[in-house]
């Protein structure tokens, strides 16, 4: 039995302009900062015994305001880093055409079965990586793993637990519509070998959902 | 924009599973117990109007709620837990012959196979969430407040993502890979604007929080 906890990383300067998701440079607001302190007290409690997190800076400062509270092993990885733009998206033109153009069918590609928009990662890319970061997480030795993230990827994970890997862009699509994460929620995923969860007579082995974006923290709810 | 706070009942007997669970099990000690905490939780919640499935573990739950924020629920069969064979209620799961009633009412439900008997299948299930969610639509307070059930909630929790088209594979997924926990909250909301990066929304429902169970420690 494993449990993950996905903490979203805070309020980044990113997520109030709104433009290039692929920025791994975008500092957090002092909001962001703010959101940290009360989730690292949060994680605080949580029995983790390592925490993994996206070589964003985004994730790396909210790690680093957790680090603070809860003393275990920190491993940065590529694997958890948020969706990948063509490297032209980063450049200060790309407020201008073609590159919104671009921007624009970069952001489609992910609901496409083959389109692929210069470098940046598409649809198979992105669903081939939430599978290789569960087949990461099973493997690891701890039974308690914290892991700091972002939204597009944990969502992609979050199809990768309903569907493995057979989900289609239409449903990728809806789970991206339908399912928000807020900065600095977390959610809370299992992993059960054996299949000694149930449903009713169903026995249900592998990962299991247990909670998403959990922000008691943030006292709102 | 509408938010629904929804709150899976307390725990019971049958949850602890040597029986096939109808609709009257109460609430045992542990569920009640429950119940208080996740009342002292809600006092924190802007709730306007609070309902309940009119099943008497939700109605039990929904009644120490409403002495805390003092707001009665109204039962509403809309939210009760899916329909299992009445012939089974009640009977031990170790009964072969009640266990063969229920595998089949699963197929019936994760295999869109027969109806069985008096029981909920796939297509009833599909149609009751999409009753469910229009009504919640049309309630005209902006915060609400639903007692319901695991299964249930997970019902419409598929039918939120994957919206009128529902698959009985994307149904079973969901159910399988979802878990609830006795109290855990639930926050759907409705009426927001899309994001930016995506296409208009074909209704407005959107998942928030799912099974937050922080309250229980």
């Amino acid at each position: 039995m494993k449990t993950v906890y996905f903490v979203r990383h805070g309020e980044s300067e990113i997520n109030v302009h709104n433009y290039s998701y692929g920025d791994g440079n975008a500092p957090l607001t002092e909001k962001g900062r703010a959101q940290a302190i009360l989730i690292a007290d949060r994680c605080a409690k949580l029995p983790a015994a390592v925490m993994v997190v996206s070589t964003m800076r985004r994730a790396q400062e909210t790690a680093d305001a957790i680090s603070k509270k809860l003393n275990v092993d920190l491993i940065s990885s590529d694997l958890f880093r948020e969706r990948k733009p063509p490297l032209l998206l980063e450049s200060n033109d790309r407020y201008k055409e073609p590159l919104l153009t671009m921007r624009k069918d970069w952001l489609l590609s992910f609901y496409s079965e083959s389109a692929r928009i210069a470098d940046g990662e598409n649809f198979i890319d992105i669903k081939k990586r939430a599978g290789d970061a569960l087949s990461y997480l099973e493997q690891r030795p701890e039974e308690n793993i914290l892991v700091v993230a972002h939204s597009f990827i944990l969502r992609t994970i979050l199809a990768h637990v309903l569907f493995g890997d057979a989900f289609t862009t239409e449903e990728l699509k809806k789970t991206m519509l339908r399912v928000q994460f807020d900065n600095t929620g977390i959610s809370i995923i299992e992993f059960d070998p054996s299949g000694t969860a149930q449903f009713d007579t169903m026995p249900v082995s592998g990962w299991t959902m247990r909670t998403w974006n959990d922000q008691t923290h943030l006292g709102d709810v | 924009m509408k938010t629904v706070y929804f709150v899976r009942h307390g725990e019971t007997e049958g949850n602890t599973g040597k029986v096939f669970q109808g609709e009257n099990t109460p609430l045992n000690e542990k569920g009640r117990e429950q119940g208080q905490i996740i009342a002292e939780r809600c006092k924190r919640l802007p709730i306007d109007i609070m309902i309940t499935s009119s099943t008497a573990r939700a109605r039990e739950t929904a009644s120490i709620i409403s002495n805390a924020i003092g707001k009665k629920a109204e039962a509403s069969d809309l939210f009760i837990e899916r329909l299992r064979p009445r012939g089974i209620e009640g009977r031990l799961r170790t009964d072969t012959e009640a266990t063969a009633v229920n595998e089949a009412w699963n197929r019936s439900i994760f295999e869109n196979g027969p109806r069985v008997s008096d029981g909920e299948n796939f297509m009833d299930i599909k149609d009751r969430v999409g009753k469910a969610l229009e009504f919640l639509e049309q309630i005209e307070q902006e915060n609400v407040l639903v007692v319901t059930h695991g299964f249930f909630l997970r019902s419409l929790l598929a039918r939120i993502i994957f919206g009128s088209k529902l698959t009985v594979e994307q149904l079973t997924s969901v159910i399988r890979r979802f878990r609830t926990n006795n109290t855990g909250l639930t926050m759907f909301q409705y009426g927001l604007s899309p994001e930016p990066d995506y296409h208009p929304l074909e209704s407005e429902w959107i998942v928030r929080i799912w099974n937050d169970h922080a309250h229980l420690g």
